[in-house]
């Protein structure tokens, strides 16, 4: 027992913690806000020096088969408290400026993040499951939580209803599966599947409603139609929280799928992914040439990306999963630099998200519009930024296992793409001026402008670094 | 590949089934060839939590009385959590009670903020 | 110790370079950039006795790996070797000169902060570039002084003509670069290897057209970077740069670069004789043809910067000629002199309130003094005159030369003369003879803080020829254990020294065989073409300027086509700009835009913007139209699994 409470500690601490922090809140109230903020800050803290302190510890099943302790599950813990770090520094100072600071938005922020850690160690469809519903209804209060907007009232409401459908969709598929194969943990189920010739239809459609809810979860095409409203509609700070974290722990979970209990069937799956993946690609490519609003165009920016990272999933084996993260997290690195300039567009006081708001930026805040111009190269693909590196080696992985037409159709998507990407920075630099945004210090939005647009540049300096991280993560998968 | 002898576990459920349907039918159709039969238009609607069934969508209600509704619904899953663990109490021994406790610690403490906050005050 | 050298400047620029942007005081940025150079011209120099004197090894200092892709596998080094020390140390004094000299010279201009940056800047690429241990790293450190020239000659750049200028130093030496990169490519694809050892190891068993190919790429790129006939245009215009910038690195560093290159590569060019004939003929005529362009410019800085390509010359002749020495060698008593001639034309247009024309000088020596004293020694060691630092090595050059290449050697002697004469020329018309000053100018002295370095230079100058002779060409017999106590031969009584010891395989050979087994007329006649140009210049122009003036009527032909620098850049335009411009717009009207922009790019971005509107409508915001087409989707989906599958 003490073994297994032990291999869970990084999101034992972070619930405690949360427990705490709400018990703070109850008794101070609205005053608590500050420190609560600073508890969960220091609450992550705490979980990544937990994570890095047990990151060599070999592998361990706990809690009957239900959860893993691995490689792969540390770093991507890793990287969503790194996430989550991301998201809260950057909510600071909006929370502060518009006056509506509350204790309530850190701890459901780390009640996601339970939720979260909980779905890349998952290694059952119960267990998997309850925590995709935790962060799930985290996320759907935060993402209604806008300070009597409607607007985020209307976008909290298509969050739910269109995520309990994507649930259900899910749950559905688990219930079939587990029907097939008399199992749920991913081990047994993985044995069963093997020692089938031709998987039956009970299998077949198991998978495709367990592919649509995951595809749900990623904002792939065509399950993706909630991500540009939600990401319109929720407040700012949230739509950081939604672009970074969740994604790091869907496409968690969906790597131990794939390539644990559904591997026997990759000849079903592969196909499935290719068509959500160039659905993403496509459709993010074109419907992201018509958007003005910034929150709208990095929804879509987002759908594509995933499009990309499952090219990753696609290629397969060791070598592609580790494309497919080393992608997810320069991705990941690169959005939050992005946010963390929305969030410094305000204007007399007042938020502003569209993109020619930004017109002329680089000569009233030249370092702002330098690092936003690079930002956006990067995510266009521009070498010698991050993100060329992150579609190189998906192309690369790609091209090897033969797919060189998937490949040439993914760099066609991205020229397309680059156009939207490429339009912000002509308005950041050759556009007439608009009013100068407003000036609010904020040293946190700062530091993770800083951090993201340095790791975006200074990955050229080793840019294999990334990629054997990647490499020795996934290796426990395989 | 379903293997008969997982399937005939599920006899049990079945033959639940079976009885439930059959008790339906039973009490529909006793019902209707023995008792009087005086229909008015309250007693054909149909129940909807006490609201009408058919109405405008953007009718006027208080929200505080769905909030207090649903605080009442998590307390009263709880209980229905509470009823299977303690028959099968005996079984699970140590672990399966401070497992509950452990349970029913959060969920105090979420009373406990609920309560601190102000969403069980009516005024 | 290196890494100090090399990245304190790399410091001082990022520090100046952000504060620029943020109120650091002028004071404080010239401290930053000058403590910083200064630090690093020290260790480059205890790095350079270390080597020369102490006869300690060269080394190579790993840092980080940088490139691994297949069989391409690239480090950050510094390699610390005698050739790349003697650079750095060079380098980093003439740059704390220019540093030095441009706190007086940019004193109060509103870009100072960043003008000090770029000078750091650009002292951090030059020993990048020095200390590269393979190609990959040379050029990131080739294209860094690039970069670095680029800003600094469009400094000014609300200046239509700094502009033109900058992007035509960019875009000539792109062509040069072209050279290079191809070069790595084929050394990469012939050798398996980027870095300088392996190539040198592998030399050999490449065929020697390979060799000889890839020896006229560098060369290319290296006539790209040092001025070379054909890819020269650009030095004379990069003159619209502040003149700090033109004495570092227009004089002493970065046009050095090519020479370095060819200098570095040398283990390769030995095997490449075919190659070094044409290196030859290529140095001796930029030194021909630049002379004889120098003769005839009256802008100052002009006047000096045809002599700068006219000296590189010398240097791509002895690497041609194989006297590699002798090429590192005039390179470093070059950067002395040039520097101090530059910076003393800088005190000039200084005093003259920023006028470089020198019909519009005269009987500056009385207003000027130390200025008039300082850039005669500057001339007098272009010139060649013993025992100043220029005699020495264009001494050493031009018997190599008639070793190597009888030819070669008789195109220098008369450059030799022409030197000595543009040099007096410059001397007469700007400081003695008549006052032409424009109305209203007050020439004055310039401030001890631009002096200084004059001194220092001017030091150089002098003695830089007599310390370094044995050590970097010396051919004696080798009979010293160690330089110790025995710095040059006019010092040295006891044992003679040879300079293979110092460079230790660094270059293939620091003097060809032949080179000192001269005649005593070969040795002499250098002297008397510089004495004999200067008393030319004397004779025409000292006594009455209608001397001068005469000549230019009797060959008008020639005055013409010195003039107007032999009409490369006309050339240039005829054979490449307006037929490049004529097929560009050919293909940019009815090509671009009425074939490939109709059906490409113009009708895609249409097609895309259509489905990007149609796809947006899809986007209704109808939260049943949204669960709908998920429903539809998976039962898509379904269908497709089930049936096909």
């Amino acid at each position: 027992m003490s073994t297994a409470l032990a291999a869970i500690a990084p999101e034992l601490t972070l619930a405690v913690m949360a427990l705490v922090l709400l018990l703070l809140a109850a008794v101070r109230g609205q005053a608590a806000a500050r420190p609560v903020l600073r508890g969960g800050a220091v609450a992550l803290a705490l979980v990544f020096a937990v994570l890095g302190a047990t990151a060599g510890a070999p592998a361990q099943s706990v809690f009957g088969d239900m959860v893993v302790v691995d490689v792969f599950a540390t770093a991507l813990k890793m990287a969503l408290v790194l996430a989550l770090m991301a998201a809260l520094a950057l909510s600071a100072a909006p929370m502060r400026l518009d006056n509506i600071a509350r204790p309530e938005y850190p701890i459901v922020t780390l009640l996601a993040g339970v939720g979260m850690m909980g779905m890349v160690s998952a290694q059952h469809f119960l267990a998997l499951y309850v925590a995709m519903e935790m962060q799930a209804l985290a996320l759907y209060i935060l993402v209604s939580s806008g300070a009597s907007s409607a607007r985020s009232a209307e976008a909290g409401v298509k969050y739910v209803l269109l995520g309990a459908l994507a649930s259900a969709l899910m749950l559905f598929g688990m219930a079939l599966l587990y029907g097939a194969t008399g199992a749920l943990d991913y081990v047994t189920i993985r044995t069963v599947l093997e020692g089938v010739d031709a998987p039956g239809l009970t299998v077949g459609a198991g998978l495709a409603f367990l592919l649509a809810g995951m595809a749900f979860k990623i904002s792939a095409t065509p399950f993706h139609m909630w991500t540009p409203d939600v990401y319109a509609g929720a407040p700012t700070r949230v739509t950081t929280l939604l672009a970074l974290a969740p994604k790091i722990a869907a496409a968690g979970a969906l790597a131990r799928l794939l390539f644990g209990p559904l591997e026997p069937l990759a000849a079903q799956w592969v196909p499935i992914l290719v068509v959500l993946s160039v659905a993403s690609m496509s459709w993010a490519a074109l419907a992201g040439v018509v958007q003005g609003d910034l929150k709208r165009l990095m929804a879509y920016s987002t759908i594509g990306n995933m499009g990309y990272m499952l090219l990753g999933f696609i290629a397969g084996g060791a070598d592609g999963l580790a494309a497919a993260l080393f992608y997810l997290l320069v991705y990941v690195l690169s959005v939050a630099g992005v946010f963390a300039v929305i969030l410094a567009m305000r204007r007399d006081g007042r938020v502003v998200t569209e993109i020619v708001e930004l017109s002329g930026l680089a000569r009233s805040r030249p370092l702002l519009a330098a690092g936003m111009a690079a930002l956006m190269l990067s995510l266009a693909g521009v070498p010698p930024l991050a993100g060329f590196f992150a579609k190189f080696v998906v192309f690369k992985v790609l091209i090897d296992q033969g797919m060189w037409l998937l490949a040439v159709y993914g760099l066609l998507t991205t020229v397309v793409a680059a156009y939207y990407y490429i339009k912000v920075v002509k308005v950041l630099y050759f556009d007439i001026p608009a009013e100068p945004l407003d000036r609010a210090p904020a040293r946190a939005r700062a530091a993770v402008l800083a951090v993201s647009v340095l790791g975006v540049v200074a990955l050229l300096l080793a840019p294999g670094l990334g990629l054997d991280v990647a490499r020795v993560a996934v290796a426990p998968l395989f | 590949m379903a293997d008969p002898a997982l399937l005939a576990t599920y006899l049990p459920v079945l033959i639940l089934l079976l009885i439930a349907g059959g008790m339906a039918v039973w009490m529909i159709g006793f019902s209707l060839v023995l008792a009087p039969h005086r229909p008015d238009p309250a007693k054909t609607s149909a129940y909807e939590c006490g609201f009408p069934a058919f109405e405008g969508t953007r009718g006027r209600f208080d929200v505080r009385f769905y909030l207090v509704t649903l605080l009442f619904i998590l307390f009263d899953l709880e209980i229905a959590f509470l009823f299977p663990w303690a028959v099968a109490l005996r079984d699970i021994g140590a672990f399966g009670f401070w497992s509950m406790a452990v349970f029913l610690a959060v969920l105090t403490i979420g009373f406990a903020y609920e309560w601190a906050r102000g969403a069980l005050e009516w005024e | 110790m290196e890494v100090l050298a090399v990245f304190l400047p790399l410091a001082a620029f990022l520090a100046v370079g952000a504060g620029s942007q943020r109120g650091l005081p002028d004071a404080g940025a010239a401290f930053l950039a000058c403590v910083a150079v200064l630090a690093s011209a020290a260790i480059s120099t205890w790095l350079f006795l270390d080597i020369a004197i102490g006869g300690n090894d060269g080394r190579i200092v790993s840092l980080a790996p940088f490139i691994e892709v297949g069989v391409l596998r690239v480090d950050w080094t510094l390699r610390v070797d005698a050739l790349s020390v003697t650079m750095m140390a060079v380098v980093t004094a003439v740059s704390a000169a220019v540093h030095i000299y441009a706190i007086g010279y940019m004193r109060g201009d509103p870009g100072f902060a960043r003008f000090m940056a770029y000078l750091s800047l650009f002292t951090f690429a030059m020993l990048a570039l020095v200390t590269a241990d393979n190609l990959v790293q040379l050029f990131f450190g080739w294209e860094g002084v690039g970069l670095a020239s680029y800003l600094l000659i469009g400094f000014y750049n609300a200046k239509p003509s700094a502009n033109a200028a900058a992007i035509k130093a960019f875009v000539m030496n792109r062509v040069g670069d072209l050279g290079l990169v191809l070069a790595m490519c084929w050394a990469f694809a012939a050798f398996g290897t980027l870095s300088f050892d392996g190539i040198f190891a592998a030399a050999q068993s490449v065929p020697g057209w390979a060799l000889n190919g890839m020896a006229l790429l560098l060369l290319i790129g290296a006539a790209g970077k040092s001025a070379q006939l054909g890819l020269h245009t650009w030095l004379p215009d990069a003159m619209e740069g502040p003149t700090p910038v033109s004495a570092l690195i227009h004089a002493a560093t970065m046009v050095t670069a090519g020479v370095f290159l060819l200098a570095r590569m040398s283990p390769l060019l030995a095997h490449a004789p075919e190659a070094l004939m044409i290196v030859t003929a290529l140095g001796a005529a930029t030194a021909f043809v630049a002379a004889t362009i120098a003769l005839v410019q009256t802008d100052i800085k002009r006047v000096i910067a045809y002599s700068t390509m006219s000296q590189l010359g010398y240097m791509v002749l002895a690497i041609g000629v194989g006297a590699y020495g002798a090429a590192v060698f005039h390179l470093v008593t070059h950067a002395f002199f040039k520097a101090l001639l530059f910076l003393g034309a800088g005190a000039v247009i200084h005093a003259m309130g920023g006028k470089q024309d020198m019909r519009r000088m005269g009987a500056l020596r009385g207003k000027l003094p130390w200025t008039y004293a300082l850039m005669w020694v500057g001339v007098l060691a272009l010139a060649g005159v013993p025992p100043l630092a220029g005699y020495f090595s264009k001494d050493a050059i031009l018997e190599a030369a008639f070793a190597g290449a009888w030819p070669a050697f008789a195109v220098g002697i008369a450059a030799a003369v022409m030197t000595a004469f543009y040099g007096a020329r410059v001397m007469i018309l700007t400081f003695h003879g008549s006052a032409r000053w424009a109305e209203g100018a007050h020439p004055h002295e310039a401030p001890p803080v631009m002096l200084g370095p004059l001194w220092f230079l001017a030091a150089g100058a002098v003695v830089a020829g007599i310390l370094f002779y044995d050590v970097l060409v010396g051919t004696g017999p080798n009979e010293c254990d160690t330089l110790k106590g025995h710095v040059g031969n006019f010092i040295s009584t006891g044992c003679l020294w040879r300079a293979e010891r110092f460079w230790d395989g660094t270059l293939a050979q620091a003097m060809p065989e032949g080179a000192h087994h001269v005649a005593f007329w070969v040795k002499a006649l250098p002297t008397a073409a510089a004495l004999l140009g200067l008393g030319l210049a004397v004779w025409l122009y000292q006594t009455a300027g209608a001397r001068a003036a005469r000549v230019a009527v009797a060959a008008p032909w020639l005055y013409r086509l010195f003039l107007h620098k032999w009409y490369f850049d006309e050339a240039w335009r005829a054979a490449f700009l307006r037929p490049a411009l004529r097929l560009g717009a050919a293909f940019a009207g009815p090509g671009d835009r009425g074939t490939i922009d109709r059906f490409g790019p113009d009708g895609a971005a249409a097609a895309s913007h259509r489905g990007a509107l149609s796809l947006s409508a899809a986007q209704s915001g109808v939260l049943s139209h949204y669960a709908l087409t998920m429903v539809v989707a998976l039962a898509a989906l379904l269908a497709w699994t089930l049936l096909g599958g």
